[in-house]
């Protein structure tokens, strides 16, 4: 990662630029005055930013120049040659950032609340399932805020079958497994000063759901792929130099997927998917 | 009513032939019976209710003489009811009523028109209703006996399967399908394997014996001994010992809490007919013991209640009574003061599943409050459809009333190709089917088979059938659809702890196999195996 020499808010750099710029000659005090160099201000250094701040900031806070009766003063001190204040910001303007397409391994942590809340309660006692998972966003894509996604979870709990009122004591044991390949736009990207980078996507998830019965038979289990929707939504903070934990809210959806047999039917509920709660923690790879 | 394809001829040829040959050699003692050991005792009096509804089914009426049953409407004082029954020509007493829970049933000699005491009682304003106390029938709509069975018989009998505990963890153990070791289960009960049965009893293996089945009917006979009681024989009475024994293949140890609220009121049960015995040997016939045929729960417990009454009884009450001749034209009738105080007893006494194979075309408001009380104390009610698709396919009471109550079904029946039987009732209160039996009589498969009592057994000898011998006999009818979904329902209770009566409803329709016509089969074919084995998220 390219480091930064001296971090200073682009506000006061500004503030600096316009101190030095001859607009507030009148009001500086020639003793304090830069000589003029030659060089103009466009080979101001960090370290001149920072001396011209106090000078500024100074007469702000109610600094008032010696009576002129009593100083000597000095003739005009022009710049040569003469620049317009647009031309002496132009330099100093931050070109557009362009980031490295760079690469975010994570691991995650879902907790999902199944929109098939009856069907999942009635088998399973619960319909909020906890999920583990890994992953890759690779970010910068094109230098900008795109992100690709991909990533993998698990989520298995047993429980029995049941009428969908009481439970019957065969056991029955589920498992799922999203895959979400999605695509998003991760904000305030351009800075490296941001400890927070607000992101969101969508995309496609594709699911595989088993539900198996040890006591049954093979022609009881289910197993199938499903292919779904997702959004999702969170932000990135950044815990160091490339250690980060995403908190982030996925929607999937799954329609159709469920509510052609067992307790889904009964209870007219017809999609696997869910709301997650998702944590991830991940380690960017590659230069800022 | 039912169709008219049993032969009832024997019922009055027999006793008649062997009255005349009676008369003929003078017999007057008893006839002992044969099975030695066997105590030899008077039968007790009876409640004279069976002559009673002979007469009627006799005279072709559809209600017991004189006979209503109604209710006042909630919080009428007690000097108001009385001030009610003065409505009636006879002004009975309050004291005089036979209160089964809040429904009364008033006995008014004096108007033996039902419908004018309803209408009389009806129309009080504290009254809430009022209708005759109807007769409905339990009757097969066809019957054939095959080999008889006795516990001689059950010479390589094994154990039955031993009750599975209740497991504290999730069942993980591969089921596999069981076959009972009964010799005639293959050949005569294709019932069971149509409906899933084999893979159910390997999930379930014949339910628990905390389960109680009511089984509200002509009664399972809960003890063996042998009756002396005068019979006419034809010409005069005579002293006849009439032999009973329990089946050999329904444990009288599975017989709990037996009740006969209109024959003999005593604390045993005696089946003159067999229809009783008949359906609670499909719900829970003993199973896996080398004899005879299967049950569907065969561990959980009976209870027989007596509320119908034929021939035999109102022979053996005319006996009593001194009146002559033979109960000519009497079938079996079931009266709905019995009926509704048998569906109270059994919700009382705990039972999980009450079985009506019985009905009627009359409504009757007091039984369906009995089987919504029921349903509320916990039971789920079982209630045939009716034979009479072929006799104008009339509304059918109770089952008509199942449609309206969660934890009451209307089982139709379906013949061995899973078709709607000929004989079974349709209609939109129609909930679910079972196997009833439907076609010639020479196929076994038209039949459903259980072992009952054997009426073949006709020792020219005897007066009276042996209520001793039992046979598989093959009935057809929506009775028998009933058992099957009462078998169910127990196996269901052993399975699903603390399950509602709706719930049970709700999952025996959502696993049953779609057969069409909802009004002839209603949700389908029950599927035990798939009612037991549970619903998944997806399956």
């Amino acid at each position: 990662m390219r480091r930064r020499s001296t971090r200073i808010p682009p506000a006061f750099v500004f503030v600096g630029l316009f101190a030095v710029t001859g607009s507030l000659a009148g009001a500086i005090p020639a003793a304090a005055q830069t000589p003029p160099t030659g060089e103009g201000p466009a080979a101001l250094s960090a370290a001149s930013v920072v001396w011209a701040v106090p000078l500024v900031s100074a007469a702000s806070f109610g600094w008032a120049p010696p009576d002129a009766s009593a100083v000597p003063v000095a003739p005009p001190v022009s710049f040569a040659p003469a620049v317009s204040f647009e031309d002496q910001r132009a330099p100093y303007r931050r070109p557009a950032a362009r980031l490295q397409t760079g690469i975010r391994l994570f691991g995650a942590v879902d907790v999902e609340q199944m929109l098939a809340k009856q069907s999942f309660a009635a088998t399973l006692g619960t319909s909020t399932l906890l999920g583990f998972g890994a992953g890759v966003d690779v970010i910068n894509l094109k230098g900008g805020g795109l992100f690709m996604r991909a990533a993998v979870s698990i989520m298995s709990k047993s429980g029995t079958r049941s009428d969908g009122t009481v439970s019957n004591g065969i056991a029955l044991d589920v498992k799922m497994l999203p895959v979400d390949l999605g695509v998003g736009w991760r904000f305030n990207h351009g800075s490296r000063t941001n400890q927070v980078t607000p992101f969101i996507g969508g995309g496609a998830l594709v699911m595989h759901y088993s539900e198996t019965i040890p006591a049954g038979s093979p022609s009881d289990n289910t197993s199938a792929w499903f292919l779904g929707v997702e959004a999702f939504g969170g932000v990135d903070l950044r815990l160091g130099s490339s250690l980060t934990v995403a908190p982030e809210v996925d929607f999937r959806s799954l329609p159709g997927a469920i509510g052609n047999g067992g307790l889904s039917q009964v209870f007219n509920e017809t999609n696997l998917g869910g709301v997650a709660f998702r944590v991830t923690v991940g380690v960017r790879l590659g230069r800022r | 009513m039912m169709r008219k394809r049993l032969p009832q001829a024997w019922r009055f040829l027999l006793p008649t032939v062997a009255g005349v040959a009676a008369a003929i050699v003078g017999m007057a003692q008893p006839i002992h019976a044969r099975r030695a050991g066997q105590n030899v005792t008077a039968m007790p009096s009876t409640s004279g209710r069976a002559q009673a509804i002979a007469v009627a089914t006799a005279r072709g009426l559809a209600y017991v003489p004189g006979e209503v049953i109604f209710k006042f409407k909630n919080g009428t004082p007690t000097s108001f009811q009385q001030r009610a029954l003065m409505a009636i020509r006879s002004r009975p007493q309050l004291s005089d009523v036979h209160w089964m829970h809040e429904i009364g049933l008033i006995h008014d000699d004096s108007q033996p028109d039902a419908n004018v005491l309803a209408q009389q009682l009806g129309e009080q304003a504290e009254v809430e209703y009022a209708h005759p106390n109807y007769l409905r029938q339990a009757t097969p709509v066809a019957r054939v006996v095959g080999s008889p069975v006795s516990p001689a018989s059950n010479s390589s009998g094994t154990p039955g399967i031993p009750i599975r505990p209740i497991a504290a963890a999730a069942l993980t153990t591969p089921f596999t399908p069981f076959t009972p070791n009964d010799p005639d289960y293959g050949q005569l009960q294709w019932n069971f394997p149509l409906i899933g049965m084999p893979g159910a009893w390997g999930i379930n293996p014949g339910g628990g014996s905390s389960v109680i089945v009511a089984v509200v009917d002509t009664g399972i006979t809960t003890t063996s001994q042998t009756l002396t009681t005068p019979l006419w024989n034809g010409s005069a009475f005579a002293s006849a010992a009439l032999r009973f024994a329990t089946s050999p293949d329904l444990s009288p140890s599975r017989l709990v809490n037996p009740q006969d609220l209109v024959f003999s009121p005593n604390n045993t049960v005696l089946d003159l007919d067999g229809h009783g015995t008949h359906v609670g040997s499909t719900i829970g016939e003993d199973t896996n013991n080398g004899l005879g045929l299967a049950g569907i729960a065969f561990n959980v417990r009976i209870m027989p209640i007596k509320v119908c009454t034929g021939y035999w009884e109102a022979m053996i009450e005319q006996g009593q009574t001194g009146t002559p001749g033979f109960a000519t034209g009497v079938g079996t009738s079931c009266a709905d003061s019995a009926i509704i105080e048998g569906i109270q007893l059994a919700a009382d006494a705990g039972a999980k599943v009450i079985n009506l194979s019985l009905g009627g075309p009359e409504p009757d408001t007091g039984i369906q409050n009995a089987i919504a009380d029921a349903v509320g104390e916990g039971a789920f009610v079982s209630i045939a459809m009716g034979n009479d698709a072929e006799n104008g396919n009339p509304t059918e009471y109770p089952a008509f009333y199942a449609a309206g109550i969660n934890g009451a079904m209307s089982v139709a029946a379906v013949s061995s190709t899973m078709g709607h039987a000929s004989y079974s009732s349709s209609g939109s209160y129609c909930e679910i089917a079972a196997p009833g039996g439907d076609g010639p009589e020479s196929a076994n498969t038209s039949f459903v088979w259980q072992v009952t009592l054997n009426f073949n057994d006709q020792d020219p000898t005897l007066l009276v059938p042996r209520f001793d011998e039992y046979a598989e006999v093959g009935y057809s009818g929506t009775s028998m659809a009933t058992a099957h979904v009462s078998g169910l329902a127990a196996l269901i209770f052993s399975q699903y702890p603390n399950i509602k009566p709706a719930a049970v409803e709700a999952l025996i329709k959502q696993t049953a196999m779609n057969l069409g016509s909802s009004t002839q089969f209603g949700s389908g074919l029950i599927q035990a195996r798939a009612a037991l084995f549970g619903l998944g998220i997806a399956k």
